[in-house]
């Protein structure tokens, strides 16, 4: 399996680089990553990209998550990513209505560091560690 | 409903100030109106904001020293002084996972609505302390490297009439 291509969306750029440091510790250290800060500019980023993964916020400017997903269910290639939810929303209705849209996942913000690993093997599968293992992860995170 | 709204902003500061920036905190449990001046003195502050709007209009106001955001930022980033990012995002941040917490567990609406957190000058904040119609929830936040005020401004609809 070679490496795979991880697209961060959040109109944080701190958000986008705790999300990037969690992910690199939990195992995918040499893996690709893209950030875009709203839906708009991770639509334009992945013209000619291709993203194996696509992690977002789900409140943003311009473009918010859930119309990035409707957005990318439209297009034949885009709809095929997998898109891995992460917000501070907790309501019911909207987590519902993510899903419907075709979210992969969704993970609550503040979340612990594990719970994106867990996320991310639950939407990928077991093939993408690149050799972290889970019993070295905490120790990764240098917070 | 205020007493509601104080636990909850509470355990929603305290679960992103743990988890998130690793910091422990304390509350300090006497802090009154008063305070508030002293606090705000002659102190170059960090201010953000954050509006919830549901059946009830509830802004959020977070306020603390350059410094000590600086070093919940690098707490919350894992970066060194020197690839240091932006202490003002990060305090938006922090307000937009407290508020998510609070929409969750205060408003019943549906359509509740959690803004784009934005940095607002202290004038702003002196002006909804000032509002009458509006009942003010304050919180100081007692932390390692100094303290963090934050300041919930609730404005029913019964008020608004």
């Amino acid at each position: 399996m070679g490496k795979l291509t991880i697209m961060v969306v959040d109109d944080s750029s701190p958000m986008r680089e705790v999300i990037i440091k969690t992910i690199k510790a939990a195992g995918y250290s040499s893996d690709n990553f893209i950030q875009a800060s709203n839906g708009q500019k991770a639509l334009e980023q992945m013209q000619g990209n291709w993203i194996d993964l696509l992690v977002t916020d789900y409140n943003m400017p311009d473009m918010d998550g859930l119309e990035l997903i409707e957005e990318m269910q439209k297009d034949e290639v885009f709809s095929s990513v997998p898109v891995l939810i992460i917000t501070t929303e907790r309501r019911d209705e909207l987590i519902n209505m993510f899903m419907e849209k075709g979210a992969a996942g969704y993970l609550k913000k503040p979340f612990k560091p594990e719970d994106i690993r867990q996320k991310i093997i639950e939407i990928l599968g077991e093939r993408i560690c690149d050799g972290n293992e889970a019993e070295d992860f905490d120790e990764g995170l240098d917070f | 409903m205020e007493m509601k709204l104080k636990t909850l902003m509470k355990d929603s500061i305290s679960e992103v100030l743990s988890g998130m920036f690793f910091s422990p905190v304390e509350f300090s449990e006497d802090f009154t109106a008063e305070g508030i001046n002293d606090f705000l003195k002659n102190r170059n502050l960090v201010i953000a904001r954050i509006l919830v709007e549901g059946e009830s209009l509830l802004e959020i106001y977070a306020a603390v020293l350059p410094e000590t955001m600086e070093e919940l930022t690098l707490n919350f980033t894992g970066k060194s002084i020197a690839e240091m990012s932006d202490i003002e995002g990060s305090l938006m941040e922090m307000l937009n996972m407290a508020g998510g917490e609070i929409v969750a567990d205060f408003f019943e609406s549906p359509e509740t609505r959690l803004h784009i957190p934005e940095i607002c000058s202290e004038s702003d904040l002196l002006d909804s302390l000032s509002d009458k119609n509006t009942e003010k929830i304050l919180i100081k936040c007692n932390l390692i490297d100094g303290e963090l005020l934050f300041v919930g401004s609730l404005r029913k609809p019964e008020i608004e009439r």
